[in-house]
């Protein structure tokens, strides 16, 4: 189990006070959540091994309101925690039980739509998917579309950096963001970047983004948005093996052709996504590729000859072209409902999300299944085959006891693989809680300091989801270095 | 003097290695300039006198793997080199970095590409394909205390710890000497090309990159150059320039669509469109990029960053406002970035009230090249600089005036 730092007795003394000091701050006293059910939802987040009930809760409707509510957190000493939907799989939104949640749902409003100069301007709360339903009539879109686009927020999506399934085309969050309006600890607001590109002095959007809210409270977002293509259409192309499939990737990609999608998923995962999905996923194969290429018919036509020809030479068992936009819908409805599907085979999953060099697939698919058979776990895997982001989905159950700690054991032993063939412990999850120790895995004492000396200079009290990222032993957050199970 | 007799010069510290340039850095008492080939040092704030580093010989290309998309090279490696390894791959810089070497004066090809990152320098695609900060997947480097840190690594995904990598790239090395950067390639295209739209006012040329901009054919790049700029590169009026790539049956497909797109929107019968291929075409895309159609001496050389729908405003505006001044602009970015160049020279204070969004000045004497920041901004930033350089050692001034 990873521990949490102790909270701070004397600011848990002083809730009641501290609650109606918040009330006073909000226009509507409704936005501040303080005991019962209604607080409690807020405990915890897509790492829901995790749970710390939260001083209170605070709806802020106005970056005004963030302002002030950040202001009064800080002149007393008060730990804050931003949260957009509690989707994050790093536990990267998980309270502590001596600091107030500041909950951005109820800023969801798209705010200015300017397609001459390809961008928008929304408020953080809204969800990811809801910027490209803004647009969406005038044919445009925002790009990055992790699996939880339905309920997760641009706030969040910002603080993670977030990728998805289409990001092998168009980048991730830090490549589809112009702009921010940030709230820093001490309450004063920083508008950062602008329509024009890189603004001179350093990157602070780059900065913030991925920063897991340690930084400052994101209010507004100034994103890219993009014309759609004319068309777009996914395949799927089964192998007999892992390592073909890997083959056939790296020669699509060398071959100059980068589709905007090729997600791979191994037998345990189609085996789970088609029973959940029934999207015609060929349970015969022991790999499979979603491919999807887009722009005009001619255009798809040309792309798709030029892929079935390459995955030609990879034997492969199949090869499917999805005829009508409903079987392109059930391809893409059971990729990303693959979470849910292994929610239907087994009571708990822990999603792993490391990155590695696409050539060392094969090499860490079999190491995975080493790490499995020797905890005695089943793990499916799901990659972003183009960019190499991995996420093995280890299958346990939380109620048998002890099987928690096993399953994290797992977890850890799968990013040293990662690590040690050159990749990283995380390509889109972020570190949250759940990673913080794996850090060393990566990076020094040194190359940490190095960060945190960032973090003090946007928040000096370390009041800003400090309990997060940098591991416990060197955390600030962590002064006394008395710990509690979360 | 030139570049050559530059490197010569005595008291140049030469470091060939990540360690040798973690000591020299740790055993420095002064100030140091960091430099690559030194090839942008005119554009700068004047700096105090320093010890001068050069990272030039820490030249190398450690891993190139077109299949993965991934080039790994030490500082010093030249632009040129590095561009000529991935074209025998198959790959390319997919941010096209300009060589602004000749700009300043000096010779091409001797960009390094650490110069290249920590200017943040973008060519023509930035709009449509991202700039230095998007492609950069990991660093390794020397902070002001003489600590090598490294941040991201060779993966295309990673979100471990803080984005290091975006400050690095446009912090001009006064945050840290680069040892080695890791970026992100990408395939050569099958096929490129270019359509030379011209018959229009230059209002309609702007609108001609807008409209392509906001159309889903997918361009990679769109400038335009009113007829003197055109002039230097052999129109004999005023064009713009909108570039495609992918698949042959896929460009010609789209060059026709862009085209009867344009000729819907801007409704003349005046306009013209040529398709170039890409063996004609290279040769202008390079000079757009390297802004050759403004070389020459100009006093002042501006670079200014309006929002696409405003650049036909502020090029009319600049005209009118500095008509006395031998003025030259045009347009790149699809309407994002606007260069003036100007015979007399045009300070800051004068571009005042104008849409120039973000300006810098390249060339010239305003004391302050880079466009100010606000308070808050400015207590932030000297703080990060203070987290990476508490003793100021790395390009003092070389930013801001502040530090
Ligand atoms: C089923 C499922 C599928 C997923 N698929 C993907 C995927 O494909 N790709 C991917 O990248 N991720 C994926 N995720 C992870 C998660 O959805 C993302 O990390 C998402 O960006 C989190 O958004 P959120 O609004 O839920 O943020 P939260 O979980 O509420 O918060 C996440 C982090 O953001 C910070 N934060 C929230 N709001 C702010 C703010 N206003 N200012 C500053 N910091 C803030 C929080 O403090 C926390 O550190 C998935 C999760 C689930 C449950």
């Amino acid at each position: 189990m990873i521990p949490m730092p102790t909270p701070d007795a004397s600011v848990l003394a002083r809730r009641a006070e501290i609650q109606t000091a918040l009330r006073g701050l909000l226009d509507n006293p409704k936005d501040l959540i303080g005991e019962g059910l209604a607080l409690k939802v807020y405990e915890t987040d897509g790492l829901s091994a995790y749970r710390q009930v939260p001083l209170a809760v605070a709806l802020p409707r106005t970056t005004q309101d963030v302002a002030r509510i950040l202001g009064y957190c800080h002149d007393n000493g008060i730990k804050v925690i931003a949260r957009g939907s509690g989707t994050s799989l790093a536990g990267g939104a998980l309270p502590t039980q001596d600091a107030v949640v500041l909950g951005l749902s109820k800023m969801n409003q798209v705010l200015d739509i300017d397609y001459d100069n390809r961008c928008a301007r929304v408020q953080a709360g809204v969800t990811n998917i809801n910027v490209s339903n803004a647009v969406d009539r005038d044919k445009f879109f925002y790009a990055p579309d992790p699996s939880s686009q339905l309920a997760c927020t641009i706030a969040g999506n910002v603080a993670m950096n977030s990728g998805g399934a289409h990001c092998l085309k168009y980048g991730v969050t830090t490549n589809n963001l112009l702009g921010l309006t940030v709230v820093l600890m001490d309450g004063r607001t920083l508008t950062i970047g602008s329509e024009a590109m890189d603004g001179d002095g350093y990157d602070l959007l780059g900065l913030f983004t991925g920063s897991e809210g340690m930084l400052g409270v994101v209010t507004e977002v100034l994103v890219r948005i993009l014309p759609k293509p004319e068309g777009a259409r996914p395949m799927l192309v089964g192998f007999k093996s892992e390592e073909l499939a890997g083959a056939c990737v790296a020669e699509i990609i060398g071959q100059g052709i980068v589709p905007v999608a090729i997600e791979f998923m191994d037998k345990p995962a189609i085996l789970a996504c088609e029973a959940f999905a029934k999207a015609g996923y060929p349970t015969d194969a022991q790999a499979l590729l979603i491919i999807e290429v887009e722009g005009s018919l001619l255009e798809i036509e040309a792309q798709e000859a030029r892929i079935q020809e390459i995955a030609g030479h990879y034997d492969p068992v199949s090869i499917k072209l999805a005829e009508s936009a409903e079987q392109a819908e059930a391809i893409w409805r059971g990729r990303k409902s693959a979470f849910g599907a292994m929610g239907q085979i087994s009571p708990d999953y822990l999603c792993m999300d490391g990155t590695i060099p696409t050539g060392k697939l094969p090499e860490v698919l079999s190491r995975i299944k080493q790490v499995g058979e020797a905890y005695g776990f089943q793990i499916a895997n799901i990659f972003h085959a183009g960019d190499g982001n991995l996420h093995p989905l280890i299958l346990y159950n939380a109620n048998a006891p002890g099987e928690i700690d096993r399953v994290e054991a797992a977890g850890e032993d799968i990013l040293k693989v990662c690590v040690e063939v050159g990749g990283c412990i995380t390509g889109e999850h972020g570190v949250g809680i759940e990673k913080r120790d794996a850090m060393m895995l990566m990076f020094n004492e040194t190359d940490l300091e190095q960060q945190m000396r960032i973090k003090r200079v946007f928040d000096p009290l370390w009041l800003l989801n400090g309990a997060k990222v940098f591991p416990l032993d060197i955390n600030p957050a962590d002064t006394k270095g008395e710990r509690i199970a979360a | 003097m030139t570049l050559i007799a530059d490197n010569q010069a005595a008291g140049v510290l030469r470091p060939s290695s990540a360690e040798e340039l973690r000591d020299m850095v740790a055993a420095a008492t002064g100030p140091l300039s960091i430099e690559g080939a030194g090839s942008k040092a005119a554009w700068t704030t004047s700096q105090q006198p320093s010890q001068r580093l050069s990272t030039g010989q820490m030249s190398s290309i450690d891993f190139f793997y077109p299949a993965e998309m991934v080039v790994q090279c030490g500082p010093g490696t030249r632009l040129a080199d590095l561009e000529t390894e991935l074209a025998a791959g198959g790959h390319r810089l997919a941010f096209d970095p300009p060589d602004l070497g000749p700009l300043f004066g000096k010779p091409e090809g001797q960009s390094t590409i650490a110069g290249v990152v920590a200017a943040n320098l973008a060519g023509s695609r930035r709009a449509f394909r991202g700039g230095p900060r998007d492609h950069l997947l990991g660093v390794q480097f020397v902070n002001g205390m003489g600590e090598a840190i490294k941040s991201g690594g060779r993966v295309m995904k990673n979100v471990s710890g803080y984005d290091l990598c975006k400050l690095m790239t446009g912090s001009w090395g006064t945050l840290g000497v680069l040892s080695q950067v890791t970026l992100k390639t990408a395939p050569l295209m099958e096929l490129r090309r270019s359509l030379v739209v011209s018959g229009l006012d230059e209002a309609q040329h702007l609108a001609a990159l807008i409209a392509a901009a906001r159309s889903p054919f997918d361009p990679v790049a769109a400038a335009y150059l009113p007829a003197d700029a055109a002039a230097s590169l052999g129109f004999d009026t005023a064009v713009s320039l909108i570039e495609i790539e992918g698949l042959a049956p896929s460009v010609d497909y789209r060059s026709e669509q862009l085209t009867a797109l344009l000729r819907i929107k801007l409704a003349t019968s005046a306009l013209s469109v040529a398709l170039y291929d890409q063996a004609e075409s290279a040769a202008l895309w390079q000079a757009i990029k390297s802004v050759s159609p403004l070389v020459g001496q100009p006093a002042s050389l501006w670079r200014l960053k309006p929002k696409a729908s405003q650049a036909a405003d502020l090029m009319a505006r600049l005209r009118s406002r500095f008509a006395e001044r031998g003025l030259k602009v045009y347009a790149d970015w699809g309407g994002n970035l606007v260069w003036l160049a100007s015979e007399k020279a045009i300070n800051r204070a004068e571009l005042e009230g104008l849409p120039v969004g973000v300006a810098s000045q390249v060339l010239g004497d305003d004391p302050a090249p880079f466009a100010p920041l606000s308070a808050l901004q400015s207590e932030l930033q000297a703080g990060i600089k203070r987290a990476f350089d508490p003793h100021g050692r790395l390009n003092p001034q070389r930013l801001t005036s502040e530090f």
